[in-house]
């Protein structure tokens, strides 16, 4: 499998690079799509389909359509003229620097050496009948996870899901009275 | 799984590539085709020379819809697994319709309120 | 497949334990159907349904405590829930401010073009999902919890959409809270990793279970990503408390969004993350206690400097409510840190939650009353004779203030010296001695704006008084503005004389 790893490796590393270096921000978004395409079919390497389903389902899907209509909003001719200023380029170095040096801290620590790594169990061990299930298995075991332990936690995600909403509603839409408000001023 | 179990998946990213290719190729072969050049390549506007850039700026009320559908999208990504575990846990005796009945009236409340809103009508 | 296991958990998922919940989304849903049903939006009928509900909610759970107050300690849902008395008090609380809300939330309304029954239906969501925040006991429920009372809150900032104060002060809380969320959530996926690794002794089965996580802990209180994980989600928590380094939202936000919201925010949404912040260091972090104890007494020392100091020179009101109320959390801090030695300590943070919900209230009631228009930029000079013109909501303000400032005999004195007597007992003697500092601060702030509104001040003809121009005259008060003005002045008074309150709080 180590060849398909490189390959999956390869289609999400690059064109994640690319989309950063382009100019030009609808190329930008489509490369994520690509990086998103490949991080799916690492998941898929991993045996968590259910994972990989919902990264093309959610972030190549929905998540892009939104980055895609940000980038019809704005202007692109005038996002195209902006150019990175000093400091900013010299805060992200600085920041690259400090996440290149954490994680050469925590690799060197107690916390995630090589050797733990490498110690892992090769197959996922799945979990056994009287023990509580880990999230990141199978869809169906995902499943039965979901709907029995985590139960609570997913009715809540509906009405979080029902906020979200009614508060789409509430921005953006215009209330009636307020429509006749404006039409009666200036045209908006 | 072994790699002998993506063998499916490989024909079938191979037969998309294939057929993509094929139609390219197919269009190239057969089609017609005439000398090109610079004033032919612009884009065609009632025979005047065209008038600012091609691409324009969309309207906010894009992106209305856009947000439902992402609250949309993730309301469905939760029927993929009940789809595939709701049967075990009817026969194990596990109370599975009930919660799902409420999830999703929850859910399509939501959807009657954003109708009822105007959410999906366009402003003028 | 045999689902025996998930059979016993489905078996612990008893709803019945939920239902204050489950009313309170249902009656945020019964307000939807009325809105789709009715065309006419009738302001009086939602708020009537909205309010009266939420009372009757009270009215059972108080009736169902004839039974005897819950007590003792329960897990449920397979341990993501876990109900005590501390978070059935808790429950109340938010319930009491969600009532609140939704009657400040009525006046706010009134005078503005803005959509109505949304706001209840999302004040009465939050409330739901604040109440659960309290109860969780696994890090899956808490997240979950603490983002829909995000999300719910980055709307209600925004909500008054025609005012650039209120969209501005939204689109810096969603960045913010959205950041702070990536914090939490960074470190309860560090904390997942490495208790749950079957490579280090004492790996737990699920490592999200705070008694399990707290076990792991335990073992392992020097590991890396141990540090590493805890630190991220005590400074996610953090910024929903407004606790120094985290605080810098907290102006722009209180004054942006509109006052009911700024209440909410202040009082519901800080005793949330307190309260969280509490069974974290208590539960699954006891025991990095050699270092959780000197940062967060830190961090308590720099809030309640912050917030007094900054608080001094300001003339907007709803700044300085949202400045003190950095103040505020700094000395729930304080508790918070004591509450780690001292048990009796939790008790003394909830009667000063409730002290701070009343005199919050109180306040915010009165400047939500004088606000008609736009309620952003109310300064203090706007307050200049407030008790000839309206001497009853001066009064309610005074008694607000000198609660919050900690004045005797009233609620918020008693909330303070309950705290400080703990953090005494803890032996925190240099926090306290701050804590003093920044009490004798505050004083002169609140006391700056009861001087404006109570006693007369000298000033030239061309004095700053004339420069601003007072603030349109309320409209007349309504018997319910009285009541509920009077009523929680006069909660604020039995708080801080009736002893035997303070010691059912302290058997918390």
């Amino acid at each position: 499998m180590d060849i398909f790893f490189i390959l999956f490796a390869l289609l999400t590393v690059v064109p994640a690079f690319l989309m950063v270096v382009t100019p030009n921000p609808v190329a930008g978004a489509v490369f994520l799509i690509l990086s998103f395409i490949g991080m799916a079919c690492l998941f898929v390497l991993l045996e968590a389909f259910f994972l990989a389903v919902l990264q093309i389902l959610v972030y190549a899907g929905a998540i892009m359509v939104l980055f895609l209509f940000i980038i019809m909003l704005l202007d692109v001719r005038e996002v195209e003229k902006l150019r990175p200023n000093t400091v900013t380029a010299a805060a992200a170095g600085v920041s690259l620097l400090l996440l290149v040096l954490g994680l050469i801290a925590v690799l060197a620590g107690d916390g995630l050496s090589g050797q733990l790594l490498s110690a892992l169990p090769a197959v996922p061990d799945y979990p056994a009948a009287d023990e509580p299930l880990g999230l990141a298995q199978k869809v169906k075991a995902y499943g039965y996870g979901l709907f029995t332990k985590y139960m609570l936690p997913f009715q809540l995600t509906g009405i979080l899901l029902l906020i979200a909403m009614i508060g789409v509603i509430v921005l953006s839409k215009k209330r009636a009275a307020e429509e006749g408000a404006e039409s009666a001023g200036a045209d908006s | 799984m072994t790699a002998a179990d993506f063998i499916p998946v490989l024909i079938q990213i191979l037969l998309a590539i294939g057929l993509g290719g094929a139609i390219l190729t197919a269009s190239v072969i057969f089609g017609q085709r005439a000398r090109r050049n610079r004033i032919k390549d612009t884009p065609y506007e009632c025979g005047m020379p065209p008038a600012g850039p091609g691409r324009t700026r969309y309207s906010v009320k894009f992106y209305v819809t856009a947000m439902l559908f992402i609250l949309f999208d993730i309301e469905v990504v939760f029927l993929i697994p009940w789809i595939l575990s709701y049967r075990e846990f009817l026969v194990n005796g596990i109370p599975i319709i009930g919660p799902i009945a409420v999830f999703f009236g929850i859910f399509i409340l939501g959807l009657i309120y954003e109708l009822k809103k105007g959410a999906i009508q366009w402003e003028k | 497949m045999n689902l025996e296991a998930f059979q016993k958990i489905a078996a612990s998922n008893l709803w019945g334990n939920l239902l204050p919940e489950i009313y309170l989304v249902a009656l945020c849903l019964l307000l939807l159907v009325f809105e789709m049903v009715f065309r006419r939006q009738d302001l009086l009928l939602l708020f009537r349904v909205a309010l009266w509900g939420q009372v009757l909610l009270l009215v059972l759970m108080g009736l169902s405590y004839f039974g005897g107050f819950p007590s003792g300690r329960e897990e449920l849902f397979g341990g993501l829930l876990v109900q005590t008395p501390l978070t059935e008090t808790m429950r109340l609380f938010f319930l009491f401010g969600s009532l609140l809300v939704s009657y400040l939330g009525t006046r706010f309304l009134r005078a503005r073009n803005l959509a109505r029954t949304e706001f209840f239906a999302i004040t009465l969501l939050v409330t739901a999902a604040l109440m659960l925040l309290v109860q969780s006991n696994q890090f899956v429920l808490l997240f979950v919890a603490l983002e829909t009372v995000t999300v719910g809150f980055y709307v209600l900032v925004a909500y008054a959409r025609t005012s650039g104060y209120s969209l501005e002060a939204g689109l810096k809380y969603l960045i913010m809270g959205a950041l702070s969320s990536g914090l939490l959530l960074f470190g309860i996926v560090l904390l997942y990793g490495v208790a749950g690794s079957p490579d280090l002794a004492g790996a737990v089965g699920d490592p999200l279970h705070f008694p399990s996580l707290a076990q792991f802990i335990a073992a392992h209180p020097d590991n890396t990503l141990v540090l590493a994980g805890s630190l991220l989600v005590l400074s996610g928590i953090a910024f929903k408390v407004g606790a120094v380094p985290f605080q810098i939202w907290i102006p722009d936000v209180y004054q942006g969004a509109p006052t009911p919201v700024s209440a909410f925010l202040a009082v519901s949404s800080k005793a949330a993350g307190i309260i969280v912040l509490l069974t974290l260091v208590t539960g699954p972090f006891a025991a990095l206690s050699g270092w959780t104890i000197p940062l967060i007494s830190t961090v308590a020392v720099l809030t309640i400097l912050y917030g007094n100091l900054t608080a001094l020179p300001q003339r907007n009101v709803k700044r300085i409510m949202g400045l003190s109320g950095i103040a505020h959390a700094g000395y729930l801090l304080m508790g918070v840190v004591a509450a780690m030695t001292v048990d009796w300590a939790v008790g003394a943070i909830v009667f000063y939650l409730f002290t701070y919900l009343l005199a919050s209230f109180g306040v915010f009631g009165v400047m939500a009353l004088l606000s008609e228009g736009q309620d952003a930029d109310q300064e203090l000079d706007h307050y200049e004779d407030l008790a000839k013109r309206q001497p009853l909501l001066a009064a309610a303000l005074t008694v607000g203030l000198a609660s919050l400032a900690g004045i005797p005999p009233l609620g918020g004195f008693i909330g303070k010296l309950v705290l400080f007597i703990a953090a005494f007992q803890a032996g925190l003697y240099t926090l306290l001695a701050f804590s003093v500092v920044g009490v004798v601060l505050s004083i002169y702030y609140y006391f700056g704006w009861v001087r404006e509104a109570v006693f007369r001040v000298w000033r030239s003809a061309e004095g700053a008084g004339s420069a601003t121009p007072a603030l349109p005259e309320p409209r007349s008060l309504t018997g319910l503005d009285r009541t509920a003005l009077v009523g929680l002045s006069v909660l604020t008074l039995i708080l801080g004389v009736a002893p035997f309150v303070l010691t059912w709080f302290l058997q918390l």
